[in-house]
């Protein structure tokens, strides 16, 4: 029977595997949406003996498997659940505090002098119909987050609070997965309508002139392939995933009118903090589903002052920075969800 | 008062913090991780 793309279910690990080839125990999984229809791609690559000389001719022969290629995109309405996650796994250093019900994750970047380059490593499950009648019922073992975007837009609706994120595996499979899917976790939005945002000594919430904005997170994971790497169906798979140079990126868009500081701050090279904070359901007592973003430094890289929908405005690219005392940035999500990141 | 936690510098000097990101930022960016509880070391940095 044909299957609608719609009943795709994913799930992936809260907790980290104890190694890149070891899945995550079926407990450690969590069942998310997602709001893109893409599958993942897992690719057995291939090549063929075609260019080699002494058959006689310029034609391939034979097939042989080269390796295995894992990568997928989760695209999701922001949620405290998907961020508290992303921090964990994306940037790779976490503090838990709190107590049930309401955790608190604090992440930063990876000291790679203290914890090395390779990025925490999760097991990522998709199914359609799972069960006796599986379209597809597959796990990649030791995957890592690639790089995300955060956005946040004008308008009403989850659509204005947005993610996005990309993630590499390792290209170990497992099929059928063996683990059945959890009912799915509920979610908490953090729509786009609550944020607070100070950059570089402006408040863009109490002026009321912020239009959008995005930031994101790129490891550049560096190739694992490697002698001894490892195989599956006499196909490569990687045997490590770790950063490269990691990239932080941060822009925004604002309305520009008399006294708009941002040429101003780009001419003289102004650097300041940049705080972007977003607030959802209560949890209990004072805490609330929440992320906050702090850059601890960042200059105008560009501004460029042109219109959105008929009203002056300025395109911001902000360059974070190390600051020596704080680092580059530090990332902040609560929720209720126990052990991300574990 | 803000809730602790414990951090251990990568030298093995433990350290009870307030869960802040002004008091942690600046350790966690110097390589100091989570200690749990039992005296562990916390998987919240991946190595």
């Amino acid at each position: 029977m044909p299957a609608n793309i719609r009943e795709t279910k994913i799930g992936f690990g809260y907790k980290t595997q104890t190694d890149l080839q070891t899945a995550n125990a079926a407990a450690d999984i969590w069942s998310l949406t997602k709001t893109n229809a893409t599958l993942a791609g897992i690719s057995l690559v291939t090549e063929d003996d075609g260019a080699e000389l002494g058959k006689g001719h310029e034609f391939p022969t034979q097939i042989f498997p080269s390796h295995y290629e894992v990568r997928f995109p989760i695209e999701k309405y922001l949620s405290s659940e998907i961020a508290a996650w992303v921090f964990a796994f994306g940037l790779g250093n976490r503090v838990k505090s709190g107590t049930s019900p309401a955790f608190t994750y604090t992440c930063t970047p990876q000291n790679p002098v203290t914890a090395g380059i390779e990025l925490p490593a999760f097991s990522f499950i998709e199914t359609i119909r799972q069960g006796a009648s599986a379209v597809l019922d597959r796990m990649a073992v030791g995957c890592a987050v690639e790089d995300f975007t955060i956005s946040i837009g004008s308008g009403p609706g989850r659509a204005n609070s947005r993610i996005t994120i990309n993630c590499i595996g390792s290209g170990k499979l497992v099929e059928p997965s063996g683990i059945t899917l959890p009912a799915p976790t509920a979610e908490h939005s953090l729509p786009g309508a609550s944020a607070q945002v100070t950059i570089n000594g402006v408040n863009y919430v109490s002026n009321r002139n912020l239009v959008s904005l995005e930031f994101g997170w790129k490891n550049n994971i560096r190739q694992g392939f490697f002698p001894g790497s490892g195989t599956q169906d006499n196909a490569a798979i990687q045997g490590r995933l770790e950063f490269g140079d990691r990239e932080a990126s941060l822009k925004f868009v604002a309305r520009f009118e008399s006294g708009s500081t941002e040429l101003t701050k780009l001419r003289q090279q102004t650097t300041g903090t940049a705080v972007v904070s977003l607030q959802g359901a209560l949890i209990s007592g004072t805490d609330y589903h929440s992320m906050s973003v702090t850059f601890h430094k960042v200059g105008f890289r560009t501004a460029v002052v042109g219109d959105t929908d008929g009203i002056v405005t300025v395109e911001v690219e902000c360059r974070p920075m190390w600051d020596e005392t704080n680092g580059l940035l530090t990332a902040v999500a609560k929720c209720s969800q126990d052990n991300i990141g574990s | 008062m803000a809730e602790t936690v414990k951090l251990r510098s990568p030298d093995g000097e433990v350290r009870e913090v307030e869960a802040t990101v002004e008091s942690l930022s600046p350790l966690m960016a110097r390589g100091w991780v989570q200690v749990e509880e039992d005296g562990g070391e916390d998987a919240g940095e991946h190595s």
